[in-house]
């Protein structure tokens, strides 16, 4: 998993220190809105999923069991909170990754435009598994799903994805591994 | 050679500008959701200690702003409003009384009350008061019901699930209220001892004794052993003391010529019901609004604390007296309650 701020600072803010927290909330504020955003397709609106999720975890990260831990912790509200503002504003798909949304380069716009084309639940396993390159079972339990789900998902999504994106290469970068289901 | 899908998502990812991270929002909304995992603690318990007045099968249809239901060593409950007060003073004891539909007789224990709940807020029916021992942890709870409004006829349970009662309490009827008593701490005898006073009183002795142990100085997110230091420096009349969260409110409001607001009523209505629970995340909070220190002494306090280099990391409470427009401030440490004048 990416590693979102420093062990020192989670511990720091695990153990209650005196505004250890809010830094903490500083330091992984571009990953957490770049993840919402992703996910969402909107600017504005995952500007109020990373607010939102930098607030749960600005509130609870003492109940962190430790720093090791809080990287998929953070993961999980941030895709949580980025599905509630999903659902609560029914984000049209196709309008998705146009507004706001820095394309420099063909490469991404090539990018959003193939996100934009997948339904939701299609995106979220291609975002972490291509953007943030987590294994399939750490996105079951970041998406709180079953493995078999994310594996299903993934292949369908990678189907779309050689449909949108001919020239490009969309193999796995390593064969999952079976694991048991994690509990949500 | 084809490109990289994952190369190229995390070039298109670096290049999202983020915007500016707002520190002062995720403050403001993280105390909100604080004081909102409080109040669904405190209606849970308000439930829970209810639920001992149900007996086999029974019926209390509080009315206004809680309604329950009784079955077995179930209960259900519809919180459609309540509102607390943080270490209430004599002044918001005698405004609940003087509209609760019933005389209110206030059971005395050796323990500060930490805050009242009532419902529904313009003619409270249910009054219920939390009790903090010497160290500020929860000692005991105890409702009072308007007689008239527990009901013996049984209906039908809305549905959802109803949530298993989890402590045992005990409770009696006076001439116009039920009693409900709930706590680990208290020996049967002195909950006996609590029932015998109650019942040797009158209502206004009862009333004129609990008040007697409340505050008087505003008491705004501070823990008691620093409060109790407060009051043994502060001098009669108007008094306020607020910890950290206001200390760092405080700059911005001067700046903005606001004054700070008594936040210790809270009003939760429009409780929304998710799978028969009551979802505190939706409900509307409404503050009454009034005025803990006028702008003018927002203004001293902040030019005070401002010299004295006292900012919200300072691990201590602010103390300010105000006589006549003039501001006295005083500076209490947290650790070693030391009280210091700015």
């Amino acid at each position: 998993m990416t590693r979102w701020a420093s062990p020192d600072l989670v511990a720091a803010a695990i153990a209650g220190e005196a505004s250890a927290a809010e830094r903490l909330v500083g330091a992984i504020w571009p990953a957490c809105f770049r993840l919402a955003a992703s996910l969402i397709g909107d600017r504005a609106l995952a500007q109020d999923a990373a607010q939102e999720a930098c607030v749960i975890i600005h509130l609870r990260v003492r109940t962190v069991r430790s720093a090791e831990a809080f990287d998929a912790w953070a993961y999980r509200i941030v895709a949580r909170e980025s599905s509630r503002v999903r659902q609560r504003f029914h984000t049209p798909e196709a309008a998705a990754y146009e507004n706001g949304f820095t394309a420099d380069s063909t490469a991404s716009m090539d990018v959003w435009r193939a996100l934009a084309d997948l339904s939701p639940g299609l995106r979220d396993v291609t975002v972490l598994f291509y953007f943030d390159d987590l294994k399939t079972e750490e996105i079951a339990d970041v998406l709180c799903i079953p493995h078999a789900t994310v594996r299903t998902r993934l292949a369908r999504a990678r189907e779309r994805l050689r449909s949108t994106l001919g020239d490009y290469a969309i193999e796995p970068h390593a064969a999952p591994k079976e694991v048991k289901q994690h509990a949500c | 050679m084809p490109a990289d899908f994952s190369v190229a998502a995390k070039n298109a990812r670096v290049q999202i500008a983020v915007p500016p991270l707002d520190i002062d929002v995720i403050r403001e909304r993280s105390a909100a959701s604080s004081a909102r995992v409080r109040w669904q603690r405190l209606a849970t318990a308000l439930a829970a200690s209810l639920g001992i007045v149900g007996g086999a099968v029974a019926l209390a249809n509080i009315g206004g702003g809680v309604h329950l239901w009784f079955s077995g060593n179930n209960v259900k409950a519809v919180v459609e409003s309540f509102t607390t007060v943080r270490d209430p003073m004599r002044a918001d004891v005698q405004r609940i009384v003087s509209v609760a539909t019933f005389p209110v007789k206030f059971p005395l224990l050796r323990a500060a009350s930490e805050w009242i709940a009532y419902s529904p807020a313009d003619k409270p029916n249910i009054i219920t008061i939390e009790y903090r021992d010497s160290l500020g942890k929860h000692y005991a709870g105890i409702t009072l019901i308007d007689n008239a409004k527990i009901q013996s006829d049984i209906r039908e349970m809305p549905a959802g699930p109803a949530q298993a009662l989890i402590s045992k309490g005990t409770h009696w009827q006076t001439d116009g209220e039920t009693v409900l008593v709930q706590s680990r701490h208290l020996t049967t005898a002195q909950v006996q001892q609590i029932k015998s006073a109650m019942q040797s009183e009158t209502t206004a002795q009862s009333q004129s004794a609990f008040e007697a142990m409340l505050p008087r100085i505003v008491i705004m997110q501070v823990p008691p052993r620093v409060a109790d230091a407060a009051g043994r420096v502060a001098p009669p009349g108007g008094n306020v003391l607020f910890g950290k969260w206001d200390i760092r409110q405080i700059p911005n409001l001067a700046a903005k010529a606001r004054p700070l607001i008594d936040s210790r009523t809270v009003h939760l209505v429009n409780i929304p019901q998710v799978k028969g629970e009551p979802d505190f995340r939706d409900a509307t909070l409404q503050w009454n609004g009034v005025i803990a220190i006028p702008a003018d002494g927002v203004r001293a306090v902040a030019a005070t604390l401002q010299r004295s280099h006292v900012g919200p990391n300072c691990n201590c409470a602010i103390l300010v007296h105000a006589s006549k427009g003039a501001y006295t401030i005083w500076k209490i440490d947290q650790k070693t309650l030391s009280v210091t004048r700015l």
